[in-house]
């Protein structure tokens, strides 16, 4: 079984306590009995049997870089979202991840990278060649966002 | 940096966000930057501590019981798990990387961190 491309996907936190603060990319699989609670977010779940995951937790704000005495403002200034760009390729052989492969850009870094790309997509690389085959407009199973 | 461990019986982790205790079989695979205070490459047998920068990823598989007390999760799993942590970054944080992950292929996995998506392309 193979998993190309895997769209990030954002999972809300609908019962979320507290705003992430960090973006975060994880995967699960369970085969057997597993009981949890996360108390951050009270909320709790019961598998009995077979359960496979795979979720991005993706922070809805954040703070502007601050800008160096004397330097031109950063990228972000004025912004309060999370920029990220990212191309992931998970691999899957029965139950196992046999390999995961992702590129990413966050902050500053992924903003520069996307004013200086513009619209002109056939200027993305190879690290970013996910994107090149996207459309411009639309879903699909591309890699990420900014 | 990629390490490697195997631990047949009973295993603790102390790291704030992913404490627990596994007893049975746990293979953990984790990749961190290649810091000033990494080991040395090769083997090391039981008792050997890592220190130093937490890892960008982690993959780890527990075969029997499991038990999950840290502050994200409260749990108890019996059978097999497979748990990926692929990605923490902070969200004011600007960095790119390439991370390639080969559970079954250690040597084949790598990290690469740059400040600029040109100088990682």
């Amino acid at each position: 079984m193979r998993l190309r491309r895997l769209a990030v996907a954002a999972v809300p936190l609908a019962l979320a306590a507290c705003e992430p603060r960090q973006l975060t990319l994880g995967a699960r699989t369970i085969v057997g009995i597993n009981a949890q609670i996360n108390p951050e977010q009270t909320t709790g779940s019961v598998v009995i049997g077979y359960d496979r995951t795979f979720a991005a937790i993706v922070p809805r704000s954040a703070d502007p870089s601050p800008a160096a005495p004397g330097s031109a403002p950063p990228a972000n200034a004025g912004r309060d979202a999370m920029a990220a760009l990212v191309c992931s390729d998970l691999k899957v052989e029965g139950i196992t991840i046999r390999s995961y492969t992702d590129s990413m850009a966050t902050g500053d870094a992924a903003v520069r990278f996307a004013s200086n790309l513009g619209n002109n997509r056939a200027a993305i690389g190879d690290l970013f060649s996910c994107f090149r085959a996207r459309p411009t407009t639309g879903g699909g199973n591309g890699g990420g966002g900014l | 940096m990629v390490v490697v461990t195997h631990v047949p019986g009973v295993a603790l982790r102390s790291a704030r966000e992913d404490a627990g205790l596994s007893i049975g079989y746990t293979r953990t695979l984790a990749i961190a930057p290649l810091g000033a205070a990494a080991p040395a490459q090769g083997r090391y047998g039981p008792g050997a501590v890592l220190s130093g920068a937490p890892p960008v990823a982690l993959l780890r598989r527990v075969i029997g019981l499991d038990l999950a007390l840290n502050f994200g999760r409260v749990g108890v799993m019996l059978g097999f798990s497979e748990e990926a942590m692929l990605a923490r970054v902070p969200a004011g944080a600007s960095l790119v990387r390439r991370l390639v992950l080969v559970p079954g292929r250690p040597a084949e996995s790598s990290l690469i961190i740059c400040t600029e998506v040109e100088a990682c392309d």
